[in-house]
């Protein structure tokens, strides 16, 4: 029998070209044994898995017959791709390519020097990666492309990025491109690959953006006197991040990309997920037990629609810990478990994601990036417990489905600002100026390696090329979100720590909402107080309307439990469909719902409002309504809420902004 | 000159009997040759409406048109050609797979396109239970000593047993177990 099936196996695999060795073959004829496979079927199974981009000869040996064992079980099993969806790239991790200036091609590097202690090549690697990947883009944007015909050539019109090393004698404005560094005191200087020259920038016109001391500049002027006198300066410019994956046609510079089966099954999965959300917060004290309330707070506002992954940047603790107090990190993370084991849904479904923050204990004191994940020894019980939760570096990439993210947990605003050399102009925020450095150099902290130590061999890691869909920077300065033209997202979910706000992601639809886990139980001290919270709410509410006012139902969910239990009575005609939907819009606004959930129930003690909701659910009759609301007149803020309600339930069409302002007022 | 491009890409692979690197960057100045070819001939015959008869503008627009069209034709060739020569590789080394040497040198879409080509041919292969790219001509003896040039280790022949064929080691086995290795240069014959 055992012959027979070899003979069957050997010949199926040799006519699409393979050998097989002795222990695949054991392998294949166990499985067959023990599980009672149909062998034809089995050969065909295989054979229509085998990845053959993985092998690198036709000779299949075990491995490659247990990988694929291992793949036709995945799909057999039905959440395999869910597991496929999201995908932590560390940035140990991240593929190396190099840029060959002959081919004009990146190629991929499989063998790069992975010590963490570099050689002094490593060093002058580093600029010279940096710098060649900002040339190759800059040389293929339209700007400096050479025409085509031959004639149009003559008339000299067309701009090209003149090397340093031919200034020399070369009259004229003329473009380069160039590395800002400052060889001696006082005076800058713009090195490219070859040379370096002296740079006067004093005369400069700049516009958009940070420069700081290793960022890579786009300047024109003329050089006169071994001086280049720039009198333009700007950032190069930036690629659209289509552009750019035309450009590398299957190449996969972000790494963990699926293959071509797998990314049309993710790509629908992500259009069919509505409900799948990620959701961003940074600086996550562990420590703090206010914070901790939040945390919880804002585990029980998801609790019943939990987020597919929620990524939690440092820094862990509110002040660092040094001098072998690192060990309480163990029990922070054990509290946390604790949290999460609270809410069954969210510790079955909701994927962690760890990223560390400057000052979290990851091995070394100093903060030399890219940062290790925080250690095991602090984490072990936490993962235990928790086994949807990764720890990763930082930065780290992280790929939804189709979707590419980079996320960077570092002050940067802060830091970039102290550096700079040209005062950015005040024509926008600081951020904005921020990002178009960011993207500009496609590199995440491009500061020298003195201010902001990299190791050299993991330079790459830092890169932003081509641009992701989504930048997040974890950044204790004031939330913000940019998008772009080239087609990236960046954004700032904020300190929670500080005032406790977080980012929500739907990827399906690519929106953000931004949220605060504001208020959780606190008693208020006074009527004045609360009047005007409520009125910040009410500014909430109407800045979502803004944000989707064609939804009208779900606006009414985000007033109160009572009520909507009316919508839902009142509406019995609506389509599931449409339910479904109003759901899946209510979970971006769950946070919002509880707290005013809890607001009234602490009316809940007044019994005329009470009345009045009952009344408002038996009759719907708007004059009776009104008629108690006159009755409880002393009390503003019920009334406020309720006109609110009652003018969203008589016109179906948006609530006029300039209305609700004279509410407020 | 126009086309200049086209031609030299032409020229580069009749120079070689193999499968040369992919010239990217060529066929990338080429199109845009042809698309800066066209916005001038658009542009000459738009404006040039009433005087579209006279010679000066008519031998303009057809010494356009023609270099378009060279190009276009050039740039086909190419690609043709290059696929016929990827096409012969696979039947003549009878593998489903490229060695890394040649993957370098092929463009992503040529990968692409060698890959489905291998999946019809062995989708074929399979269904009459016949390898064709084995022994185009009729072998003359049953068995042949072979050589081992690369360490595979224990391997299970076609006909069912299993050789260990380590590094440097002399076999005497039955040709139609071991073409497909003799081809894909991990044994050798010897003669």
């Amino acid at each position: 029998m055992d012959i027979q099936w070899k003979k069957q196996i050997t010949k199926s695999f040799s006519l699409t070209g393979f050998s097989i060795k002795a222990d695949a073959m054991k392998c294949i004829i166990n499985r067959i044994k023990n599980e009672g496979y149909d062998i034809t079927q089995l050969i065909e199974n295989l054979l229509k898995n085998l990845d053959k981009s993985q092998l690198n000869n036709n000779i299949i040996d075990l491995q490659t017959i247990e990988g694929c064992f291992k793949l036709i079980d995945t799909i057999n099993s039905s959440d395999a791709i869910e597991k496929e969806a999201l995908k932590v790239i560390d940035a140990f991790n991240t593929p190396l390519f190099n840029f060959d200036s002959n081919s004009k091609q990146f190629i991929k590097c499989e063998n790069f020097d992975r010590s963490l202690h570099g050689s002094s090549n490593s060093k002058s690697d580093l600029y010279r990666k940096r710098y060649l990947k900002v040339l190759q883009r800059t040389e293929r944007n339209e700007y400096f492309a050479a025409p085509v015909l031959a004639s149009d050539k003559l008339k000299n019109e067309y701009q090209t990025i003149t090397p340093l090393s031919s200034l020399l004698g070369n009259t004229g404005r003329k473009h380069v491109l160039g590395t800002i560094s400052q060889i001696e005191e006082d005076q800058f200087y713009l090195e490219d690959l070859n040379t370096h020259v002296k740079i006067d920038i004093s005369k400069a016109k700049f516009e958009f953006g940070i420069v700081t001391i290793n960022s890579i500049i786009q300047a024109s002027g003329e050089f006169i006197d071994g001086i280049f006198i720039a009198d333009k300066i700007q950032l190069p410019p930036t690629e659209e991040r289509c552009e750019t994956l035309k450009f590398l046609q299957n190449i996969d510079l972000f790494g963990e990309k699926p293959q071509k089966k797998t990314m049309e099954q993710l790509i629908k999965y992500e259009k069919e997920k509505e409900d799948n959300s990620i959701l961003f917060l940074s600086d996550v004290w562990l420590d703090s037990e206010r914070v901790m309330e939040r945390l919880d707070y804002l585990f029980g506002g998801y609790k019943d629609c939990p987020p597919f992954a929620m990524i939690l940047m440092g820094n862990f603790t509110e002040h660092p810990l040094i001098n072998g107090t690192q060990y309480q990190l163990k029990k922070h993370f054990n509290d946390l478990a604790t949290i999460i084991q609270k809410y069954p849904n969210i510790h079955q479904f909701t994927q962690f994601i760890f990223v560390p923050g400057p000052t979290d204990p990851t091995g070394s004191l100093l903060n030399i990036l890219p940062k290790f994940p925080i250690s095991n020894v602090f984490i072990k019980e936490f993962q235990s417990v928790i086994q949807k939760s990764i720890f990763t570096t930082n930065p780290c990439r992280i790929r939804y489905c189709s979707q590419e993210i980079i996320v960077f947990r570092d002050d940067l605003t802060n830091k970039m600002r102290r550096h700079c050399i040209l005062e950015p102009s005040q024509s926008c925020d600081i951020s904005q100026h921020l990002i178009e450095l960011i993207c500009s150099n496609s590199h995440l902290c491009n500061l020298t390696l003195e201010d902001k130590p990299i190791y050299w061999n993991y330079d790459h890691a830092m890169s932003v090329y081509p641009l992701p869909d989504i930048l997040v920077i974890g950044d204790k300065s004031n939330q913000y979100e940019h998008s772009r033209a080239d087609g990236t997202y960046s954004m700032n979910p904020s300190s929670f720590s500080t005032d406790y706000s977080f980012a929500h992601y739907i990827p399906s639809s690519k929106q953000f909402y931004y949220n605060k886990a504001d208020r959780p139980s606190e008693e208020f001290e006074d009527e004045d107080e609360e009047e005007q919270e409520e009125q910040e709410e009410d500014e909430e509410k109407e800045e979502e309307e803004e944000a989707e006012n064609n939804d009208k139902i779900h606006q009414r969910d985000t007033q109160d439990e009572h009520h909507h239990d009316e919508t839902n009575e009142k509406n019995d005609e609506i389509m599931i469909d449409e339910n479904e939907k109003q759901k899946s819009k209510k979970r971006n606004k769950k946070v919002i719902i509880i707290t005013k959930e809890d607001e009234l129930n602490k009316l809940e003690d007044d019994e005329e409002i009470l009345n009045s909701l009952d009344a408002q659910k038996q009759n719907e009759n708007d004059n009776i309504l009104n008629e108690e609301l006159s009755d409880n007149n002393d009390n503003n803020i019920e009334f406020e809420v309720q006109e609110v309600e009652k003018e969203e339930d008589e016109d179906e069409e948006p609530i006029d902004n300039d209305k609700l302002d004279e509410f407020i007022e | 000159m126009f086309t200049k491009k086209a031609i030299d890409l032409i020229i580069e692979l009749r120079s070689t009997d193999s499968i040369p690197h992919y010239n990217d960057g060529s066929i990338k100045a080429t199109i845009d040759e042809i698309i800066a070819l066209y916005e001038d001939l658009i542009k000459t015959i738009t404006e040039h409406k009433e005087q579209k008869k006279e010679p000066y503008y008519l031998t303009h627009a057809i010494t356009f048109h023609n270099s378009i069209n060279r190009d276009k034709r050039c740039i086909l060739a190419y690609l043709n050609e290059r696929l016929n020569r990827i096409k012969e590789f696979r039947w003549s080394s009878g593998q489903s797979l490229l060695p890394d040497l040649l993957k370098e040198k092929l463009s992503q879409n040529e990968i692409q396109f060698f890959s489905d080509y291998d999946k019809i041919l062995t989708e074929y292969n399979s269904k009459v239970g016949l390898d064709l790219t084995v022994d185009p001509q009729p072998p003359k003896e049953l068995y042949i000593e072979v050589r081992v040039i690369k360490e595979l280790g224990e391997v299970v022949l076609n006909s069912g047993c299993t050789v260990n064929l380590n590094l440097n080691t002399t076999h005497f086995l039955k040709r139609s177990d071991i073409t497909t290795l003799v081809k894909n240069g991990s044994l050798e014959h010897i003669l």
